[in-house]
């Protein structure tokens, strides 16, 4: 074995890893090259140094109330996404509900329909060459169109709004029941402590009957 | 050892708490100097163990037995030790910082060898993470080659070229540093 080769087999010969025939090659390469010496020491002082880790203590109660609280954590992320997702999907339906509702005024009826509008009359193509410049029907149908999508829209923020307002209405009034039962615990206690103070009482002067010897005074 | 770990884990997913607290008991100390070894840092370790039996708790469900207990433990302290490691953007001891000791001989007390074995310690956390893995689960925990690889996805010859040179980078670190065999000697 030359000094390049027993270099890269010293980790291995320090960790008693290698073969017993590579071994005594090793130890009579090492038995007469200083430099190799030299490495050797050096490793067995690498793996004799390498400090040992801190003792540590594992509180498994702290582990089971953090995996309970990011279980729950988990939950209300899920739950927060299904209540948007189901918001969502209402209001996409409604939107596409809205589409198709039709509410019409003419003179002394009014007109309201759901359902795909009615199939227009295939125009029978006039014999005459069509007019190259016939204006004002195309912008007339685009405004009619973005006049009924405002409509849409309005009615949709319209709905958010009303959906806002009911969660802050039951938000409210889960605080006030919240608050209700503060107050009516308050007089509970209030309750147990004048009970307990009566009762007291009574013990004191059942024993100051049944021991007048002792003068009152309890053990 | 492998077998008792296998029952262990049966009985903690029947419902059973004390097998969990035996896993626990059984392991803290590996898995603090693995953290140790792969962080540097002892500061923290109690810490990054918690954090580690934690993820076992919540991953219990997805553990299959394979008789790999050891395996799958300690590739959850890894991707803690990498999260960590992400966090702290990778901020080593100030070791650069350090002069060269007098080349003096020493007197070999134990403070001396503390104090060495210190900035080994700093010099090991100076190593590219995956000679410190080898290290860690070749020194500390005395894996196979084979094992560190399928736990880290890497080939056993791999794992231990990795190993053969995070111990030569130490020794060649304690040199430069000014602590040749001489002056650590027994």
């Amino acid at each position: 074995m030359n000094c390049p080769e027993v270099r890269t087999a010293l980790p291995g010969f320090i960790y008693q890893e290698l073969p017993p025939e590579v071994r005594v090659e090793l130890q009579q390469h090492l038995d007469g090259c200083l430099a190799c010496q030299r490495e050797e020491a050096g490793l067995r002082q690498v793996r004799r140094l390498l400090a040992a880790a801190p003792e540590v203590r594992v509180d498994t109660a702290v582990v089971y109330r953090q995996a309970a609280e990011r279980q729950a954590r988990r939950f209300r992320r899920w739950r927060s996404l299904a209540v948007a997702a189901c918001a969502a999907a209402v209001l996409v339906a409604v939107g596409v509900g809205l589409s198709r509702l039709e509410i019409r005024v003419s003179g002394s009826e009014m007109v309201l329909r759901w359902g795909a509008p009615p199939v227009a009359p295939i125009p029978v193509p006039s014999p005459s060459p069509p007019r190259a410049d016939s204006p004002g029907s195309p912008p007339a149908a685009m405004e009619e169109r973005i006049a009924a999508m405002e409509n849409r829209l309005r009615v949709l923020s319209e709905l958010s709004q009303a959906l806002a307002d009911d969660d802050r209405s039951r938000d409210y009034q889960h605080s006030q029941e919240i608050a209700h039962l503060r107050e009516q615990l308050r007089e509970w206690q209030g309750l147990s402590a004048e009970r307990l103070s009566a009762m007291q009482k009574d013990f004191d002067a059942l024993y100051v009957a049944s021991f007048p010897d002792r003068k009152g005074v309890l053990p | 050892m492998g077998t008792q770990d296998a029952e262990w884990m049966e009985r903690w997913r029947r419902g059973d708490g004390a097998a969990f607290e035996a896993l626990v008991e059984r392991w803290r100390r590996p898995v603090a100097r693995f953290l140790f070894r792969c962080t540097g840092r002892g500061d923290c370790v109690q810490d990054l163990c918690q954090e580690v039996f934690l993820r076992v708790y919540l991953s219990a469900g997805r553990y299959r037995e394979s008789g790999a207990f050891p395996s799958w433990l300690f590739r959850i302290a890894l991707n803690v030790a990498r999260d960590v490691g992400r966090r702290w953007r990778r901020d080593p001891a100030p070791l650069n910082g350090m002069e060269p000791l007098d080349r003096a001989p020493a007197a070999e007390t134990l403070c001396h060898r503390r104090e060495l074995a210190a900035v080994l310690t700093r010099a090991a956390a100076e190593l590219p993470e995956p000679m410190r893995v080898a290290l860690a689960l070749r020194h500390d925990e005395g894996l196979s080659f084979e094992e560190i690889g399928r736990l880290t996805g890497a080939p056993a010859s791999t794992i231990k070229s990795r190993f053969a040179a995070a111990l030569t980078r130490l020794r060649a670190r304690l040199e430069q540093l000014g602590f040749g065999p001489e002056e650590i000697s027994p």
